[in-house]
């Protein structure tokens, strides 16, 4: 079946108002955007606040500064990672993704990438899930953030040094360093000696 | 410090392999040295695992009222832009719009009087006590009030008085000034000046 792409959505409910169209856009993308967000805060109440912030600069603004050659949804990632790091630096803190933040909140209840039947495989992929969510939110911010743009919006490194204001090698290095640290962090979690191989 | 340079290009080239972002003259120079350098080749092996294993992050959801309300949100702001923007996109209607406009600006130009005397009325004392202190003539206020419109005279823009209507008007000034002093009239109706102060109302000059 052919799917319609983003661009022609987006036309769709410019010009002709089809807001079937935008609700196709947000059903496509609102997981991946929602995920980073929330990556990086930690805390599903303010995630909720920046999705909206993100969507409310989307509608209004779409008509002054998305420019239809970009992706649309590379555009819309530019506001929502503004906005995280706006709130991050008015936090002027990290905030660590993991229950101690948000005991209420579980954050497998809305997983959506999969199906599980078995009760206890439910678990267990929670388990090892949460555990890895935990060790990202032990990153440093700067990490996080090319860790999770990559793996949400498979972003070039070029797209993420743009997004982010450095240069390409710095984003290289960062996910070098974030895939190094955690590397790190899951062999102390299994008791295994370091094994990573410092090449020099 | 070149030596640091060549390791710091051997890290982004080993990081671009891992994620596949080289071109394929580059790769082949990565799989050789790998051939060669073992620590490199476990180096990428790890960052290929340790990638491999951020592959089972969650993706989530918002929850759905909050869905719902940007659904919402989108339709109100279009249906908003449509109703303002389908007037404004009708281009006889902007033509008329730029008519109406022009020609009110082009009668409001010829009705507003030219400029003369009267913007005097406005322009504020303190000017005014410029302009006539460095023209040499004398202003005149009233201390009832700073705030209020002051009466002012410049002695140098008053009327001209024929000298024959000048020596009229001193008579009959002083003809009354006379008659009331001779009356021993206390509450006059009538304002007595002195001549000093008389000349200087007619004249402006204080002869």
């Amino acid at each position: 079946m052919h799917q319609v792409d983003d661009h022609e959505l987006v036309q769709r409910y410019r010009k002709h108002n089809d807001q079937e169209a935008f609700k196709q856009l947000l059903d496509r993308h609102q997981s991946k955007i929602y995920s980073y967000i929330y990556s990086m805060v930690g805390n599903a109440e303010i995630a909720n606040d920046i999705f909206q912030e993100t969507f409310t600069k989307v509608i209004t603004k779409m008509d002054e500064t998305y420019n239809e050659q970009g992706k649309w949804i590379a555009w819309v990632m530019r506001i929502a990672h503004n906005a995280t790091i706006d709130y991050l630096r008015k936090k002027k803190r990290f905030v660590d993704v993991n229950a101690q933040d948000d005991p209420d909140y579980d954050f497998y209840d809305r997983l959506t990438d999969e199906t599980l039947d078995d009760a206890q495989e439910v678990i267990e992929k929670g388990e090892a899930k949460n555990s890895l969510m935990k060790h990202i939110s032990k990153l440093p911010k700067e990490q996080r953030e090319v860790v999770m743009l990559r793996h949400y919006y498979e972003m070039s490194f070029k797209e993420i040094a743009e997004l982010t204001n450095v240069s390409i090698n710095t984003a290289l290095g960062r996910m070098r360093y974030a895939l190094i640290n955690l590397r790190k962090m899951f062999d102390k979690e299994h008791g295994k000696e370091e094994k990573y191989v410092e090449r020099r | 410090m070149e030596k640091k340079k060549n390791m710091s290009n051997v890290d982004e080239l080993c990081v671009k392999y891992v994620f596949d972002e080289l071109d394929p003259s580059e790769i082949t120079l990565v799989e050789q040295a790998m051939n060669y350098d073992q620590n490199l080749l476990i180096e990428i092996e790890s960052l290929k695992s340790t990638w491999r294993k951020l592959k089972k992050l969650p993706e989530m959801s918002p929850p759905d009222n909050i869905s719902e309300a940007v659904i919402e949100q989108a339709r109100e702001y279009s249906n908003q832009q449509q109703l303002f923007g389908s007037q404004w996109k009708n281009p006889g209607l902007l033509a008329t719009a730029a008519i109406v406009i022009f020609s009110l600006m082009i009668s409001t130009a010829y009705l507003l009087p030219a400029g003369n005397g009267d913007s005097a009325d406005i322009t504020p004392v303190s000017s005014e006590m410029n302009k006539a202190g460095s023209s040499g003539g004398t202003v005149i206020t009233t201390s009832q009030s700073d705030n209020h419109s002051l009466f002012d005279f410049k002695a140098d823009q008053g009327n001209f008085i024929s000298p024959v209507e000048q020596a009229e008007r001193h008579a009959a000034a002083d003809s009354v000034h006379r008659d009331n002093t001779q009356s021993g009239v206390t509450n006059m109706q009538t304002p007595v000046m002195s001549p000093a102060f008389r000349d200087f109302q007619l004249t402006g000059t204080g002869q």
